[in-house]
């Protein structure tokens, strides 16, 4: 089921009403049901999936909070990650493992055949699997304390508001909120409220505008003017960050609407001044998960500076092939992790804010410093949103022949003011719900011009971008 | 990725955490006013209820800003709205029906020459077109609209693509989705359905706001379009619309620089009123229209105007029809002409184009749909044969078509489907009084020769006039009647075939009329 589908429309509601009449201990099994009908709605032979890595991270839980025998401790925990990345290797990465073992094969001068699997991927499939192992993890690492009854723990795996495209959300900050969650308050309403028009009006009135012709551009690469190749980038820029942190407002606010604070997961990325800042901005729950078991583990930053880019470098290849089975998201991550070393190089990567409103030089730099991130970044995503490297290869090509550079045309920059008017605010705020202090008879009209836009220009039910990982 | 900060700095209190409290502590700050729930999120619901119910008040008077041809939905959604209106007591009410091949019919000069040969007879004739429609969905329109739009003689215009398609119950194309009635559809075809689908049709029949977005999206997108375009050019500035040789496009101006009075002698060329029948001429000045006239002899006519204020610069001169000289003879001239006039203006009194009026578009001129490009340039017949081999979407979709067809010639007709759903549409319009004119449609002869001559074809020919044993129904074979040059593919003619045509279907709906008159 997508948020932006009919179906929501009358599930949401529906779920609202059912958690407001039932007795309190009736929440969580119908909180529950919730999830799995959310999820069961796009193919319910994949709840067993979901049950079988919510089952194995609740009993790696519960045996290794039992046990004070540090060896059957890690032996638990260690069943527990291979069971999920087993689960998540066979679904999502077993054809591309086996193709490139091929393909590796036949460059060697070796004719091998191996077998393909015509699996569907499991919506969410990496999400969830995620969540959960950070579960187990952290009772291991007694960072949290295990659930105590099976039915939050299947809960707080299948909460439906972030299920399928997180944030990704750690057992020490959900499960608590799901065993005791707080009260729905106006104020809670309101916040909700707003976050999920700020969503929709980015994925609805923003993304999805944009797919159709970044579809086109991508299909056509080879075959395009430098302007309209800059077209694409600019927008698939735009349209990726409106579609995934839609997806995270709208999460966010139908969450605080069940009385539930999810974490945040974007924090206006393309206003950053350096790649390392945008990390710390965009995709937030993916990134902390990535830091906190992956980077540190490996050695972290303690180890000395080759160590610490050899990590950098690790921890982005495998964060590129977590968003999908292909090695253009592996190129993606690759090109992040440059970034990222050569920023550490250069010792660049720390937030500079001019000295004070008049000083222009420290304005100056701060934009070149923005739009020179946000240029890289663009970059990036050309291998992100490519099917193949000839596609992206072809794209970059095209792009630095300079044809027809007024063939960029005004849709680019109309839709930066547009997601600038959103993020500005809320950056120099510092509050998502920024908005809210504006006064009431600003909102209102606002809010409904934006409304009726959204039902104009919505009921294509075009999918997250992010469901496919 | 938060990578390249101190972890055991962040381990204990994350960037994360900070921004996430600060901006919970902030949110919760500017939200504390309780009356914000009801001062802002309320009115939206109630705004949105009240644009629901007074839906049908506002939106139809809004006028469609682009040509017949551009979204066929909406223009289709439009016609039915004006045919819902209560008719006239005593008129004949014609209706022309079908998919994209239904573009042969030109309502506007089939009710002239209708008009013109049965000038006592109240008339009205009207086209409702919709491309990719097929006889089911047709079936499912008339059965809840038939009442609602009152139609006394339906031409239904076939062609054999109309046809085929197998798997017609589960066939229900983004292009008639929200077009036919929604409920009446969910019936028919729920049982085939997906839930998202069945949602989405109980959301369209429940609120118009959602059945009818993407006309109010079409419309406010063409406004908008518009709206500069309007600002820059309201008035003339000096004559326009006609040409070197004296003729003149169906709206047209000349200069009278202040003069209390006009005379025009102007001439009403053979061929228009063989196209046409008849034509109406409306002159007018300063905005006020100072006569009209209505033509149905040919030649050489004279008009004294008065002009009544003094101070106007320009005599504006609308006709509601053109003609096409190719149309009637062997010229190389596909115009669309008005009349012709004896005394020309001079050159430099000539500003150019027609000044932009609201709405911009006059519903009665030929559909671009019939024209499909420039057509002074070249032989028409060659660039479609060109253009039809060629690697296009366009040629992809056409060659489809006549494959389609082409293995259709060895099959064995059964009057199933498609067939079967036409035969019942064609039965509960018989049974209910309505007059039912069935037209086969022009084919090329590009294609016909591969199988108008197959067993196939002549058992679906037959078909048709099998279905004239029902009380009121006709039936009429178009399909050999055209040479290749007046079609744009297949089955879809130009503009010149359109109005080659056009006798045909006015002398096929005088003979329905009579024998209406006839029975009843």
């Amino acid at each position: 089921m997508l948020f932006n589908s009919l179906a929501f429309l009358v599930f949401l509601p529906s779920v609202l009403i059912v958690l407001g009449v039932v007795p309190r201990r009736w929440r969580n099994p119908c909180l529950l049901a919730a999830g799995y009908f959310f999820y069961g709605c796009w193919d319910w032979r994949f709840l067993g999936l979901l049950a079988l890595s919510t089952v194995i991270d609740f009993s790696a839980g519960q045996l290794m909070a039992r046990s004070v025998d540090a060896q059957w401790r890690k032996l638990v925990l260690v069943c527990s990650i291979s069971a999920n990345l087993v689960i998540l290797g066979f679904f999502k990465y077993f054809n591309f493992f086996a193709d490139s073992f091929v393909g590796l094969m036949h460059w060697c001068g070796l004719q091998v055949s191996a077998p393909m699997l015509s699996v569907v991927l499991p919506v969410g499939i990496s999400f969830y699997t995620f969540q959960s192992m950070s579960y187990a993890i952290d009772v291991y690492r007694r960072a949290t304390k295990p659930a105590e009854h099976f039915l939050d723990y299947a809960t707080y795996v299948a909460y439906f508001p972030q299920l399928v495209a997180g944030p990704i959300e750690r057992a020490g900050h959900l499960l608590p909120q799901i065993v005791s969650p707080a009260r729905v308050t106006p104020e809670r309403i309101n916040i909700g409220l707003t976050l999920m028009m700020l969503g929709y009006i980015k994925k609805v009135l923003i993304a999805d505008q944009l797919a159709l012709q970044v579809d086109q551009i991508f299909a056509n690469a080879g075959h395009l003017s430098s302007g309209v190749l800059l077209r694409g980038a600019y927008l698939f820029t735009f349209q990726i960050y409106c579609d995934f942190s839609g997806y995270s407002d709208i999460a966010r606010g139908v969450s605080e609407l069940l009385g539930i604070r999810l974490r945040l997961n974007f924090n206006q990325p393309y206003l950053s001044q350096s790649i390392t800042e945008f990390w710390r901005r965009w995709h937030m729950s993916l990134s902390a998960w990535l830091r906190d078991y992956l980077y540190i583990p490996l050695g972290g930053n303690r180890h000395g500076a080759l160590m610490t880019y050899r990590n950098l470098m690790l921890t982005m290849l495998i964060g590129g092939l977590w968003h999908g089975a292909n090695w253009t998201f592996v190129v993606w991550g690759g090109l992040h992790g440059s970034y990222l070393v050569i920023e550490r190089l250069l010792g660049i990567g720390r937030r500079q804010a001019p000295s004070s409103p008049r000083d222009v030089a420290g304005w100056a730099w701060r934009i070149v410093c923005t739009l020179l991130t946000f240029h890289l970044a663009a970059f990036a995503w050309i291998f992100f949103r490519a099917p193949d490297f000839t596609t992206a290869f072809a794209f970059i090509s095209g792009l630095f022949h300079f044809t027809h550079l007024r063939a960029i045309g005004v849709v680019p920059f109309l839709v930066a003011a547009a997601v600038l008017a959103i993020d500005i605010p809320q950056n120099a705020a510092g509050d998502h719900t920024v908005f809210l202090r504006l006064p009431w008879w600003v909102q209102a009209p606002a809010y409904a011009t934006a409304c009726f836009a959204i039902l104009l220009w919505g009921g294509g039910e075009v999918p997250f971008i992010y469901f496919q990982f | 990725m938060q990578v390249a900060v101190n972890e055991r700095a962040v381990v204990t209190h994350t960037p994360v955490d900070v921004v996430q409290e600060e901006s919970a502590a902030a949110g919760a700050g500017a939200a504390q006013d309780a009356s914000l729930l009801w001062k802002v999120w309320l009115p939206i619901p109630v705004l949105l209820l009240l644009l629901e119910l007074t839906f049908h008040l506002y939106f139809w008077n809004v006028p469609k800003l682009t040509g017949r041809s551009a979204d066929y939905g909406y223009q289709f959604l439009l016609d039915v709205h004006r045919l819902q209106q209560p008719k006239p007591p005593g008129t004949v009410r014609v209706v022309a029906f079908g998919s994209s091949v239904t573009g042969s019919f030109d309502q506007y000069q089939v009710g002239s020459l209708v008009g013109a040969h049965e000038p006592d007879v109240p008339l009205e004739v009207h086209r409702l077109l919709l491309p990719g429609i097929k006889p089911s969905d047709s079936r499912i329109f008339f059965a809840a609209q038939r009442e609602a739009i009152q139609p006394d003689v339906v031409v239904l215009i076939v062609n054999l693509v109309d046809f085929l398609n197998p798997s017609f119950e589960r066939d229900l194309k983004e292009q008639v989705r929200y077009v036919l009635p929604p409920w009446e559809t969910l019936r028919e075809r729920g049982a085939y359905m997906t839930l998202g689908s069945k949602l989405d049709l109980v959301f369209a029949g429940s609120s118009d706001l959602y059945r009818y977005r993407k006309l109010i999206r079409s419309s406010l997108r063409d406004h908008l379009k518009l709206l500069p375009r309007w600002l820059r050019s309201r008035a003339a500035r000096g004559a326009y619309g006609i040409y070197p040789d004296g003729y003149a496009a169906q709206r047209f101006a000349l200069p009278v620089d202040g003069a209390a009075t006009a005379d025009l002698e102007y001439y009403v060329a053979p061929e228009w009123i063989a196209q046409r029948g008849q034509v109406t001429l409306r002159f007018s000045a300063g905005g006020r229209v100072v006569a009209q006239r209505n033509e149905d002899q040919p030649g050489w006519k004279t008009i004294h105007l008065p002009l009544a204020l003094q101070h106007e610069r320009l005599l504006e001169v609308d006709a509601d029809s053109t003609w096409v000289p190719n149309a009637s003879d062997a010229r190389d001239d596909w115009r669309l002409l008005s009349v012709r006039l004896r005394q020309l203006p001079p050159r430099h009194a000539k500003a150019g184009a027609a000044p932009l009026r609201y709405p911009p578009v006059d519903e009665r001129q030929m559909d671009t749909f019939l024209r499909f490009g420039d057509p002074l340039a070249g032989s028409l017949a060659t660039r479609w044969a060109a253009m039809l081999q060629g690697d296009s979407e366009f040629a992809k979709r056409f060659r489809r078509y006549r494959e389609l067809k082409v293995a259709a010639r060895n099959q064995a007709f059964t009057a199933r489907g498609e067939y079967g759903e036409f035969e019942r549409l064609v039965r509960e319009l018989s049974t209910s009084g309505t007059t039912v004119v069935i037209v086969n449609s022009p084919e090329s002869p590009w294609i016909l020769k591969d199988y108008g001559d197959s067993p196939y074809y002549r058992a679906y020919r037959a078909f048709f006039e099998g279905l004239t044993r029902y009380s009121g129904v006709s039936f009429h074979d178009l399909s050999a009647v055209l040479p290749a040059e007046d079609f744009n593919d297949w089955h879809h003619v130009n503009y010149v075939g359109a109005v080659k045509i056009g006798p045909s279907y006015a002398q096929f709906i005088s003979a329905a009329l009579a024998a209406r008159r006839r029975t009843h």
